[in-house]
């Protein structure tokens, strides 16, 4: 089956969530490493708190920080947070990466994702993976 | 206090923006254009075509209903008079904006009684749902007593506020609370959406519980956008084009709740008013033209812009051979690509009318 465009996929909308935005749980566990949120990033590491569970990406492992791990999954470069989620979504077996990051991009790119998860009702990850999609 | 003002600087701003800027959908349109509605094969001259319809129990004179835009503050009384004095005129329901601002402040009621404008006019009220879940019935209840409304709308716009810097970004209990309220309140209760659609699934939770649904579906006015204006917010950019295309939510919605199903959303022709009745609303509904409108050429602009789209309205029947709306309900429907896909893979079983 052909790779839908990333453009082409749209979440259902639900309107009214029974959640807050604050409630959208965006730690996933890949193995032994647990993402938060899971997207990638392609740059340096740089150590912060407020991006504590982001991890790196080398181009060949994930960096969190002092732990280095093998890529066992595929990748795929995304924008922004609703791009991400569209990639964790409908991709199996994919993380979405962002390249060259700043600090403040990335806690935006999370509140993206936690926005798309409180607009699909979505309290997990998990949750979200299963939320309606439609393609146009 | 320091909120009520903060609220009442919104609503101002709110205005300001949809009338002098860019805020419609970019990509995402309403999907009325993969809606045809069938000639039924007769030939009608536009004198013999009768719109009227009915809604919350009284005859009203076209399937079209003004939607709630503002109210509580003093440079919008002007807009809410000249469309209350227009839909009289024309026979038509209109809504307010929310009136969170007036529970606020008591003061600011006087914005949003325009029946001392046009007395018989239907009057549609309107809470937002994370405000419904503060406040108590007998709060709201007498809000709508204030300015006499005949039914209110609860609207739900988890989008907007999602991407607003002050935005209520909590809808635990929602539900639950517009079902509460829906049962306690003695009025018939609308739930709308502001512009991101609802779902076949939303629409089934709130089958009989409430009376009508307003879809409110993407591809017209995007408040996401509209927030991007006042807070610049990286967010407003990316959610520009989130929600459900007005048809297609429309459908869906028609699909799971059995009461009446409002359209609205990007409707901005006689002949998107034509395809929501076909699919089988029971008004079409819209609110930034009838601004504008207003904003060009006070109460005249808002009856002349709905007159023209009734008109339009009646061409259509016309041409097409429907002689009212009962007739223009059953008539045969042609979906196209990429509507029909789009519809089956939401698993929506489309009944024989559909070809």
């Amino acid at each position: 089956m052909p790779k839908i465009e990333l453009e082409k996929i749209h979440f259902v909308h639900f309107a009214v969530p029974n959640m807050a935005l604050d409630d959208a749980n965006t730690k996933m566990r890949i193995g032994k490493i647990v993402l938060d949120p899971p997207i990638l990033i392609k740059a340096k590491p740089f150590k912060s708190a407020h991006t504590k569970g982001f991890a790196f990406f080398d181009g060949k492992k994930i960096v969190q920080g002092k732990n280095a791990y093998k890529l066992g999954m595929k990748i795929e470069y995304v924008n922004d947070g609703l791009e991400a989620a569209k990639v964790l979504r409908m991709r199996s077996n994919t993380l979405p990466v962002v390249k060259d990051a700043s600090e403040k991009r990335l806690i935006e790119i999370k509140r993206q994702l936690r926005i798309v998860m409180f607009l699909t009702n979505s309290k997990s990850i998990k949750e979200l993976k299963k939320a309606p999609v439609y393609i146009l | 206090m320091k909120d009520t003002k903060q609220t009442e600087k919104r609503k101002i701003e709110h205005i300001e923006i949809v009338t002098t800027k860019d805020t419609q959908y970019r990509h995402l349109t309403t999907l009325f254009e993969y809606v045809e509605v069938m000639p039924s094969g007769k030939r009608l001259d536009k004198n013999e075509i009768d719109i009227k319809t009915e809604f919350l129990g009284k005859e009203i004179s076209a399937p079209l209903f003004i939607s709630g835009m503002t109210g509580g503050h003093r440079l919008v009384l002007e807009i809410n008079k000249d469309i209350a004095v227009a839909a009289g005129r024309l026979g038509i329901p209109m809504g307010v904006g929310s009136q969170r601002a007036m529970i606020e402040d008591k003061s600011l009621a006087y914005t949003y009684d325009v029946k001392k404008f046009a007395k018989n006019i239907i009057l549609i009220g309107n809470i937002g749902a994370s405000r419904l879940i503060k406040y108590s019935d007998s709060t709201i209840e007498e809000a709508l007593a204030r300015i006499n409304a005949d039914a209110i709308a609860v609207h739900t716009n988890p989008g907007q506020e999602s991407v607003q810097p002050e935005g209520d970004i909590d809808f635990t209990g929602a539900y639950e609370r517009i079902c509460e309220f829906a049962k306690n309140i003695g009025k018939p209760v609308i739930l709308k959406e502001v512009g991101n659609g609802i779902s076949k699934e939303v629409a089934s939770m709130f089958n009989k519980k409430v009376y009508a649904l307003d879809v409110q579906g993407a591809g017209g006015t995007t408040w996401i956008g509209i927030e991007l204006y006042r807070s610049k917010s990286k967010e407003g950019a990316v959610f520009w084009d989130w929600g459900i295309p007005t048809a297609l939510s429309l459908i869906e919605s028609l699909s799971a709740f059995k009461g009446y199903v409002l359209a609205s959303g990007g409707i901005r022709k006689g002949s998107d008013v034509l395809k929501s009745i076909a699919l089988g609303a029971q008004l079409a509904g819209f609110a930034q033209p009838v601004l504008i409108a207003q904003h060009k050429l006070g109460s005249k602009g808002v009856y002349d812009y709905v007159s023209n789209i009734e008109d339009e309205l009646k061409s259509e029947m016309a041409r097409l051979g429907f002689s009212n709306i009962i007739e223009l309900k059953k008539a045969k429907i042609k979906l196209m690509e990429p509507l029909k896909s789009v519809l089956a893979q939401r698993g929506i079983r489309l009944s024989s009318r559909f070809v």
